[in-house]
């Protein structure tokens, strides 16, 4: 009995520990179950640093599971996936499908945890990883008949969030996507939206990102070895771009689609957003672009995109106001920018291992024009990018608009080649070099900024122009070649008066040739590191108006303008004295042309001139004609002579400096100078002189005048300094006469019988008051003896009383040594002239001294306004009782 | 009074006045053709003495003197004919320049010459 019970505790022992050991020993045969239980199957599992299994789940360190696809129609060569879960936990739970203590059929239901989930296909084509994997697995085990219960797999479901795909240097990163396959639906994985967040390339993101699209593995049977994603878009920098389907072929492991792009904003282009480049974007781009991707290389063909919505591109200027535009395409009307757009672009390529996107070929046409570019890389590491344009025709200028110009238009194509930089100082163009027939027309001249004209609130110019300009650029340097530029009829700059008034204009209109021809220029731009640009003019010359300008050469920097740029104007026989004209009471007539040097320097907002010199040939007239009352015919013939005048004058030749501060010397001369008015004539010879305008800023309206010299009447008048009030029209001087016959003083009283020779010196203070002129104490005395002669007839002298006969027997041949004279005359023109004599005549009373003394009283401005009045110096003669002989 | 009838007066009263000129003044008569002869002196076509071109001033004084004897009788011919000075000048050097002996300076229309 006691052996019997011990033989029982033994078996108790057994059948309590054979479990125990089963369960305890799991691990260590874990492996050798699952090897039996899937004997035969396409696939296998092997687990390691499985735990002792509970109730309801079982630990391990790593769970592969490898299964090998056989080659078939699709797919030529057969692949081994091997999918890992690290540290993972698998779970069950079983439910008993018939309530029996032996149930024939059980529902298990399985589910894998991990840290990781790895699937790694061989060949090496692609990494997939997933963190925190959650695998549900349901399975049927059904004992039949046979000792070995049959597993029949209901369904899988693994919902993937945040998995990647690793493939080279590329990474997709973000990836969700639900699986669920079940025996129901035949194992296909039903359509669900596939979503790729965010690619990187060699660890860096990429532009591209957000991608979307539905996802089944239900294949079209006319398409059987293509899978199909339909409704995707992704993302590109912050373009959305769509496609209806993207197709890929197991076949030969390629993906094909068109993508759509609408309604993209140009503004919304990274390198059009940045506020340090001057190129701003607006208006809408769309497009259609076929893709084929394989292996890693993108093709496109026959790519097109739209300007919509008044797409444009636009240059501001400093200001930030726009300056030029380029149209992209109209408001109703897209227009096509790009078509035949071809290129292949190779993703993170592996010939050189460089990361990133390589452009291999990339060529279009672009405004009926080619554009070749050269194969490129973007290294998204550095985001950058350096390409070369080639040009071919592209006919930019046609779409090309100047802001202050609406009206203006542009024409021309494009040929030439341009180097480009994409990075961190946006985009940089590199050494280019261009060809193009530009041509312009409508440009108003107004538009076309001037310093200095920033303190008129009239236009500078006025009209437009036109023209053609034959360009180049290469090595940073801008040709003009014998270019040609036209003025609309009505064109003209004008200079105005302080008071904004028209004061002088020149007439560009060149209704029948052009205002400037043979134009060249030649412009290099100096780029430099962290400095700022500089513009350097090397030639700037033009056929003018029949003669020549010639710009030399300056450089321009950011600064210059402060500095101040000095440069020369050189002007060579241009036929420009026609084409001025004067307004306000002014007119002119002038015939002739120009020559001579502008040395400028010109600040922002004014401009400097240093010893300038302009000189003609030709001359003309400028008249003045002052505004005045409508007179009645009376008040003409019998009023005051109209202030009307005509100045004549030929060959001028004006030295002149402006200053910052606006105030000008001009040293001028001219051959001569005619004064006319309706009273006469008077003709200076060679006058020349200084005037000072602007020069006293308390005193603005007056002019000062100095060294003023002319010939008149054979003689010389001098002035050697008045200031002119050109408001107040007031001026004080003293006119110095010299060398002045005698015998012209008298002509010019009109006289037919005072015959005289000497000549006078004279020194004539002047008050002049709104054209009113006094003189206050004038002399005029002979520089030397000469004769007078008071001739008369025998008849008059046998009339006469005694004592003027002898009078006139005395002047019939006086020989003066001695003739002073005072003049005087107010403001109303009554003048007191008085003239001492001392001679003789040697052919009356033998010659015996003589003093004369005379006293002439007139109106000296009725005199000279009219000179054909007859001289009332005879009849003060005849009058005048004379002391003789004393 | 038309104007043959003047111009015809005036050439008389000129005529009578060379004659005049002659016995009135041998003095200067003589000093005028000496001058005129080396060629300090020459005839102008105003009917006035000028020193021709070149010449020294040894005669300035002579011809100023006969200037305003030559000014002083002009004027009473024209003041006798209602002339002027400059045209009764112009008569008088045409009848002065037959006179002239070959090569005498001469002024005429501004241009100095030798009488041919």
């Amino acid at each position: 009995m006691k052996g019997t019970k011990r033989i029982l505790a033994v078996l108790i022992s057994l059948v309590l520990l054979v479990p125990l050991s089963a369960w305890i020993s799991f691990p260590w045969y874990a492996q050798a179950i699952i090897d039996r239980a899937l004997e035969g199957k396409p696939f296998h599992v092997r687990i390691s640093g499985a735990g002792i299994p509970g109730l309801s789940g079982l630990g391990f360190r790593q769970l592969d599971l490898s299964f090998t696809t056989q080659p078939d129609e699709c797919t030529k060569t057969s692949t081994t996936y091997r999918l890992s879960l690290l540290r993972g936990h698998l779970s069950w739970s079983i439910r008993n499908g018939t309530e029996t203590l032996f149930p024939r059929h059980l529902h298990i239901d399985i589910r894998f945890d991990a840290d990781s989930l790895r699937l790694h296909p061989s060949p090496a084509a692609f990494l997939f990883e997933d963190r925190k994997p959650q695998i549900g697995v349901q399975i049927d085990l059904v004992r039949n008949n046979s000792a070995v219960p049959e597993f029949r797999p209901i369904s899988v479901s693994y919902g993937i969030d945040s998995a990647s795909v690793t493939k080279d240097k590329l990474r997709l990163a973000a990836i969700s996507y639900d699986i669920s396959l079940s025996a129901g639906s035949n194992w296909q994985q039903p359509v669900d939206t596939l979503r790729i967040a965010r690619l990187y390339s060699d660890g860096n993101p990429s532009p591209v990102g957000n991608f979307r699209a539905l996802f089944g593995s239900k294949r079209d049977p006319l398409k059987p070895c293509t899978l199909l994603l339909s409704n995707c878009s992704v993302d590109f920098f912050a373009i959305q771009a769509n496609s209806d389907a993207i197709e890929y072929d197991l076949k030969d492991q390629s993906t094909r689609f068109t993508l759509r792009l609408a309604e993209i904003p140009l503004d919304e282009l990274p390198w059009l957003r940045s506020p340090e480049q001057p190129l701003r974007a607006a208006g809408k781009l769309g497009g259609s672009i076929p893709i084929e991707f394989r292996d890693s290389t993108v093709l496109v063909r026959n790519a097109i995109i739209t300007g919509e919505r008044e797409a444009r591109l636009i240059y501001l200027d400093k200001s930030k106001k726009p300056l030029f535009s380029l149209d992209l395409g109209k408001k109703e009307d897209p227009k096509e920018i790009l078509n035949n757009l071809n290129a292949t672009i190779v993703l993170n390529s592996r010939k050189n291992n460089q990361a990133g996107i390589g452009v291999e070929h990339l060529s279009t046409i672009l405004f009926d024009g080619n554009i070749a570019v050269s194969p490129f890389r973007f290294d998204p590491v550095k985001n950058e990018l350096s390409l070369s344009i080639d040009m071919n025709g592209v006919r930019l200028l046609d779409h090309l608009h100047y802001h202050d110009a609406p009206e203006g238009a542009f024409k021309g194509a494009i040929s030439g080649t341009l180097p480009l930089a994409y990075g961190k100082n946006g985009l940089v163009p590199g050494n280019m070099r261009i060809s193009s027939t530009a041509s312009f027309s409508g440009i108003p001249l107004r538009s076309i900024p001037v310093p200095g004209s920033d303190a008129q609130k009239k236009p500078f110019a006025d009209g437009t122009i036109n023209g053609t300009l034959p360009v180049e650029y290469a090595d940073a340097t801008l040709l003009i070649k014998n270019g040609t530029v036209a003025a609309a009829k009505g064109s003209a700059i004008f200079f105005y008066d302080k008071e904004n008034r028209k004061l002088l204009s020149v007439d560009l209109g060149t209704p029948k040739s052009a205002l400037l021809k043979k134009l060249n220029a030649s412009v290099t731009i100096k780029p430099a590191a962290g400095k700022p640009r500089q513009f350097v003019l090397n030639t700037l010359s033009a056929t003018a108006l029949d003669g020549n300008i010639q710009v030399s050469p300056f450089t321009l920097t950011p600064g210059s303008f402060d500095r101040g740029i000095p440069f020369s104007v050189k002007l060579d026989n241009v036929n420009v004295l026609e084409r001025l004209r004067l307004h306000g009471d002014f007119k002119a007539s002038l015939k002739g042309t120009l020559s001579g040097t502008l040395p400028v320097t010109v600040h922002s907002k004014e401009f400097a001139i240093t010893n300038g010199r302009l000189r003609s040939t030709g001359g003309g007239t400028i008249s003045v004609k002052p505004a005045a009352p409508e007179r009645t015919a009376t008040e003409r013939i019998f009023g005051a002579p109209a202030q009307d005048a005509d100045y004549a004058f030929s060959a001028p030749d004006l030295r002149f400096s402006r200053h910052m501060n606006g105030s000008t010397d001009i040293d001028f001369s001219l051959k001569e100078l005619q004064r006319k008015t309706a009273g006469g004539e008077l003709n200076l010879q060679a006058p020349g002189g200084s005037l000072a305008l602007w020069s006293d800023r308390k005193r603005p309206d007056v002019v000062i005048l100095t060294n003023f010299s002319a010939g008149i009447f054979d003689g010389t008048v001098e002035i050697e300094r008045v200031d002119y009030d050109m408001e107040k029209k007031i001026a004080s001087t003293t006119l110095k006469l010299n060398s002045i016959p005698l015998q012209k003083l008298l002509d010019l009283q009109g006289t037919k019988k005072i015959y005289a020779t000497g000549t006078i010196q004279g020194s004539i203070p002047i008050t002049m008051t709104d054209q009113i002129i006094e003189i206050d104490d004038g002399s005029m005395n002979a520089e030397s003896n000469g004769q007078i002669i008071y001739a008369t007839s025998p008849e008059e002298r046998a009339a006469a009383n005694p004592g003027l006969r002898t009078t006139y027997e005395t002047l019939s041949n006086f020989l003066y040594a001695e003739l002073l004279s005072s003049i005087s005359m107010a403001p109303d023109g009554k003048s007191l002239i008085t003239i001492r004599l001392k001679g003789n005549n040697p052919d009356f009373q033998s010659g015996r001294p003589v003093e004369l003394n005379l006293n002439v009283e007139q109106n000296l401005l009725d005199l000279m306004r009219s000179l054909t009045i007859p001289s009332n110096v005879e009849q003060i003669i005849s009058e005048k009782a004379l002391e003789s002989g004393k | 009074m038309n104007g043959s009838f003047v111009r015809s007066t005036a050439m008389k009263t000129i005529a009578l006045l060379m004659l005049l000129v002659a016995a009135a003044l041998p003095a200067s008569a003589l000093e005028l053709e000496s001058a005129r002869a080396q060629g300090l002196a020459g005839e102008v076509d105003n009917g006035l003495l000028g020193i021709p071109p070149g010449a020294a001033a040894d005669a300035q004084g002579l011809i100023t003197t006969i200037n305003n004897q030559r000014r002083a009788e002009y004027a009473k011919i024209a003041a006798q004919n209602n002339l002027s000075l400059d045209v009764v000048g112009s008569m008088m050097f045409e009848k002065i320049y037959v006179r002239l002996p070959v090569g005498t300076w001469v002024q005429v229309k501004g241009e100095w010459k030798k009488k041919g």
